[in-house]
């Protein structure tokens, strides 16, 4: 083989040796593609590969991917191409070179290696690469980089595996790092909560003993120190107790501490103790046992607290309340005594006024005895309005069922207030509707009491105008039924914030130091109570200016056998007129017959009511009713009606107040047939029309000044009716006064009298004479009225008397309580009376003993 | 050095001692490489750090260690690495050192910061010959006498290998006799 160049260089050869061993893979062909020549190494890799082999058959032409010619080959020169041993699947790659001179081909080949592996396969060792070959130093690359990744992987995996680990370490170092920060906050907290107890322990104003197990102090704090006196050195080795505790310090109470903390057991209790200066003072002590980690009990801590003064305040109030139980009953007590005392006189002032009255009297005398027994009267309210309220408030109040009738309840209220009512020229009346039954069951006293309270504040405080009582019942219901009274003025009227202060104790609406009005303050309040009491309710509507309506309900029964009213009249056939220019009083007066069923007309003008009269059908008995009208002359009105009618077919009845009575007295005329003092009782009207039983002529003198008295007045003649006639009487009576005033009253009844001054005295007095019955009062000295009756009752059982049947006493009584009248009953008396005793009273209290006598 | 032998160090403590004294000795000898990089050139001294807290942890001669590396590295880093390479290195002993210079040579060229060994071989007869190992590394005489017993158990020949010129006592560099004369 040779290298032609150009002929100014010389021509370069290789030997065949050098060529082999430069190109050890190299292959030679010659125009039939036959094998002429073949590389040491290729043959080495390859044995089928020989000289004179088709290379046809041997090597396949893969890319290009073509059928290897020769002169495809020659064409092919300078290009790349891949072949393969056909046999071993072996690629190998190179060039071909095509030889002009022996028109040959030479193929330059290398084996194609990828992998260090293919080496060992093929079987080359280092010796069949030339040296300038860097086939093998490619694959030394490839191991190379093999390895860096091989290293690469390993460290992934280690980086991988240490990520893991930190992880784990992460998490267990970040547990680590939470459990420490807890610790740490735990550890923070407690040192907080440590130095606020100690903080609180050595500040605060109570004592703090923290002791040993065996209950020696170890520490004290600064309120130990301020509390006791003693120093923390002088209170450490030492028990609490014997530091503190005295004489006066409660034994049981110090066994029971002792017992606790032998039992290792924790206790609150108050002890008397003492300070180091020797002052006693009270502590409450609360000790709990603190127990270390085992359980045992390690120490005891005491907190002590100073509470002297509370202990001060207890006694306090213990004794105040002692001292207000004692006040309370002492009250009790001086209300029956003020009770008794005051009316024991009372009696005295008043029934001698009484009796002094019914003597001849100049006209100023009369006045002045007249205002001494209004005084006392008006004094004897005031004292039973406050023994009313006491009783009340103390729940003694109890009250009484019995039958009673509304009218008379009525018109007795009406009755008291209506003198007056007049004096200030106050129409006072009363409406009860015809559907309200006539009589009813309960109290009638306490009700009768709330009405006359209410009438009259409602007539103390109305200038002029009207007050008017009205009565309702309602439809029964199953609940029961209401009784409603409502009396309404046309007074001053009262505003909202005056409202709270009624029914209040004590309080009056006008309180200025110049009050007009007098009085207790209680009346309201009494009604309130007694109203509560009965279980209804008490009221006002009022505005102020335009008057008031002040009303109570309670629940009452109506009776079943109601009295029939149509019996009352009896005088259906009788024309009434009524003539009167005052509507509210016609209305009452009409509202009146209304309820007994009878007719009646109403007329207003003289003209027109003479003009009725005169009506031929008119012409039989007619009676006319006169109101007095301010202005007319009633008897003047009387005049010409008995001048237009002749004969006694008119029957002329005025209606009059006591005043314009006494003033229609001085004249002689005897106009009317009878008149009925206002305000209009019912039954008197009646009478009055009927011509029944009353006065028929106006009295010539008016020794009557007022309604009350009118009432007592002594009937014509002093004697006795014919039976009640004389009865001796036992009066005992310690008091001297009294005695006097009830024996002119007895006289005054004309019966006779003989006195012991007490029990005994009467006891002794009834051995000598026999009595129709006897007038005890009850407290006297040496032997007292019930001491006394007991002793004639038994006297009386045991059949010792000089009398056959047993003798009626009549108990006198300033004791004016409820109970009062129980115990004269219990001991024996028949009948009661209490003082002030007026001869009303006394002759109704003989005049009982009398019918049940007979 | 390249991290192969460092690499090696490591494969043989893991394999013969366990990874609990190759913790111990890279603690040791203060190192906190986790793995070597087997184609990165390291510091000479991270080889003999290791070879020298070995010896201090595991009680065993540095000697000895270096020759149990030596044969360590032919037989399982670097036949396992470089098996097939190895292989195209020779067909047998004798030829493989022979090849050895040429093939060391080649693997230079391929790791540009290698500071390598000079091998050659002289003497050669039909059952020995002479190895010259030249360095400028100290201390390797015993790892190259290792590397040379390993190619022989590689090529299962029975040879005994014989420092016969040692460059600590003056000689220019180490030499070895390899004679198989008893196979």
């Amino acid at each position: 083989m040779s290298f032609e160049r150009s002929s100014s260089t010389p021509t370069l050869t290789l030997s065949p040796a050098q060529f082999s061993a430069v190109f050890p893979f190299h292959l030679a062909l010659d125009s039939e593609l036959s094998i002429v020549q073949v590389g040491p190494s290729l043959q080495h890799i390859f044995p089928d590969v020989a000289v004179g082999g088709a290379f046809a058959e041997l090597f396949g032409m893969r890319r290009p991917d073509l059928i290897p010619t020769f002169s495809l080959l020659k064409d092919r020169t300078e290009s790349l191409i891949l072949w393969e041993h056909l046999l071993s699947h072996q690629l190998l790659r190179g060039e071909v070179i095509y030889l002009e001179e022996s028109n040959h081909l030479m193929l330059i080949w290398h084996p194609w290696l990828t992998d260090p592996g293919d080496l060992v396969e093929l079987g080359l060792t280092l010796k069949d690469f030339a040296p300038h070959d860097p086939l093998f130093d490619l694959l030394n690359v490839v191991q190379s980089h093999r390895s860096a990744l091989e290293d690469v992987k390993k460290l992934v995996e280690r980086l991988s595996q240490q990520r893991s680990e930190l992880r784990k370490a992460n998490q267990t170092l970040f547990e680590q790092n939470a459990a420490l920060r807890q610790a740490d906050e735990q550890l923070i907290a407690q040192q907080a909560e440590t130095r606020k107890l100690a903080l609180i322990a050595s500040r605060t104003d109570n004592a703090v003993v923290l002791t040993d197990a065996k209950g020696k102090t170890i520490w004290v704090n600064e309120g130990f120190v301020r509390l006791t006196g003693f120093e923390m050195d002088e209170a450490i080795g030492k028990t609490p107790g014997s530091l503190l505790q005295g004489q006066k310090s409660d034994p049981k109470v110090v066994e029971l501490m002792r017992s606790r903390i032998r039992q290792g057991k924790g206790f609150s209790v108050e002890l008397l103790n003492y300070k180091k200066s020797g002052e006693r003072y009270w502590v409450a002590i609360e000790v709990q046992p603190i127990h270390d980690e085992s359980g045992a009990i390690s120490n005891f801590m005491g907190i002590e607290s100073d509470i002297t003064e509370r202990k001060r305040f207890e006694e306090q109030l213990m004794a105040t309340t002692a001292a207000a139980n004692s006040a309370s009953r002492a009250k009790s007590e001086f209300l029956a005594t003020m009770s008794h005392e005051i009316r024991t006189p009372m009696n005295g002032i008043l029934g001698m006024a009484e009796l002094l009255m019914q003597t001849r009297l100049g006209p100023e005398q009369h006045e002045f005895v007249e205002a001494i027994q209004s005084s006392g009267v008006a004094l004897l309210k005031i004292i039973n309005d406050i023994l009313d309220f006491s009783k009340v408030e103390a729940g003694k109040m109890s009250l009484e069922e019995t039958d009673f009738e509304i009218l008379g309840l009525v018109e007795g209220v009406l009755e008291l207030e209506g003198r007056r009512a007049q004096q200030k020229g106050i129409e006072l009346v009363s409406i009860i509707p015809p559907e309200v039954p006539e009589a009813f069951r309960g109290d009638e006293g306490r009700l009768r009491q709330i009405l006359l309270n209410l009438v009259g504040n409602a007539v103390k405080f109305t200038e002029r105008g009207s007050v008017t009582v009205r009565v309702n019942f309602p439809e029964q219901t199953d609940s029961g039924s209401l009784l409603r009274f409502e009396v309404t003025d046309t007074g001053v009227g009262v505003s909202d914030e005056q409202k709270k202060l009624l029914f209040t104790p004590f309080s009056q609406l006008d309180a200025t130091p110049s009050r007009k009005y007098g009085g207790t303050g209680l009346g309201l309040a009494i009604a309130r109570r007694l109203v509560s009491l009965m279980k209804g309710q008490i009221g006002l509507e009022s505005q102020p200016g335009s008057g008031s309506t002040f009303w109570f309900e309670v629940p009452v029964n109506a009776v079943k056998d109601q009295p029939d009213r149509k019996i009352l009249g009896g005088f259906e056939d009788t024309p009434i007129l009524v003539y009167s220019k005052t509507p509210l009083f016609t209305k009452s007066l009409l509202n009146m017959f209304e309820r007994i069923g009878v007719a009646a007309v109403a007329m207003d003008q003289m003209d027109q009511m003479l003009g009725q009269l005169s009506r031929p059908q008119n012409q039989k008995r007619q009676v006319v009713l006169i109101d007095e009208t301010p202005g007319e002359d009633p008897d003047e009105i009387a005049s010409r009606i008995r001048e237009s009618r002749e004969g006694p077919s008119v029957h002329l009845v005025l209606l009059c107040t006591f005043a314009s009575l006494a003033a229609s007295a001085k004249k002689e005329a005897s106009l009317y047939d009878d008149y009925v003092l206002k305000p209009i009782k019912r039954e008197r009207l009646i009478n009055a029309i009927q011509g029944g039983p009353g006065p028929k002529t106006v009295p010539k003198s008016a020794p009557l000044t007022s309604v009350e008295t009118a009432e007592l007045r002594p009937e014509p003649s002093a004697q006795p009716a014919p039976e009640t006639s004389l009865l001796k009487i036992l009066l005992v009576e310690d008091n001297e006064i009294n005695r006097r005033v009830a024996q002119a009253m007895i006289g005054k009844l004309g019966h006779q009298t003989e006195v012991a001054v007490n029990g005994q005295d009467a006891l002794e007095a009834l051995g000598k004479a026999q009595y129709d019955l006897i007038l005890m009062d009850c407290q006297m000295p040496v032997m007292d009225g019930f001491e006394a009756t007991r002793l004639i009752r038994s006297k009386e059982r045991s059949g010792h008397t000089t009398y056959s049947k047993p003798i009626h006493i009549i108990a006198m009584t300033a004791n004016a309580l409820a109970r009062d009248r129980e115990e004269c009953l219990e001991a024996g008396m028949n009948d009661y009376l209490s003082k002030p005793v007026s001869v009303q009273d006394l002759k109704a209290a003989i005049e009982r003993f009398v019918t049940e006598r007979a | 050095m390249y991290g192969m032998v460092n690499n090696a160090i490591e494969e043989l403590i893991r394999s013969q001692f366990g990874d609990e004294a190759w913790e111990k000795i890279k603690d040791e000898a203060d190192l906190d490489y986790e793995i070597f990089i087997r184609n990165d050139p390291y510091p000479d001294k991270v080889t003999y750090d290791l070879v020298s807290a070995a010896s201090r942890v595991l009680d065993v001669p540095a000697g000895d260690l270096l020759f149990a590396f030596g044969e360590y590295w032919v037989l399982e880093t670097a036949r396992r690495g470089y098996g097939d390479l190895m292989q195209a290195g020779g067909k047998n002993l004798p030829d493989f050192l022979t090849n050895l210079p040429s093939f060391h040579t080649r693997v230079v060229m391929i790791f540009p910061k290698l500071q390598p060994p000079t091998f050659s071989v002289t003497d050669r007869t039909d059952h020995s010959l002479q190895v010259h190992y030249e360095t400028n590394r100290p201390g390797l005489t015993l790892f190259a006498k290792g590397l040379l017993s390993g190619l022989a158990k590689m090529f299962k020949t029975d040879a005994k290998i014989t420092l016969v010129e040692e460059k600590e006592k003056g000689a220019d560099h180490d030499v070895f006799l390899v004679d198989w004369s008893t196979q």
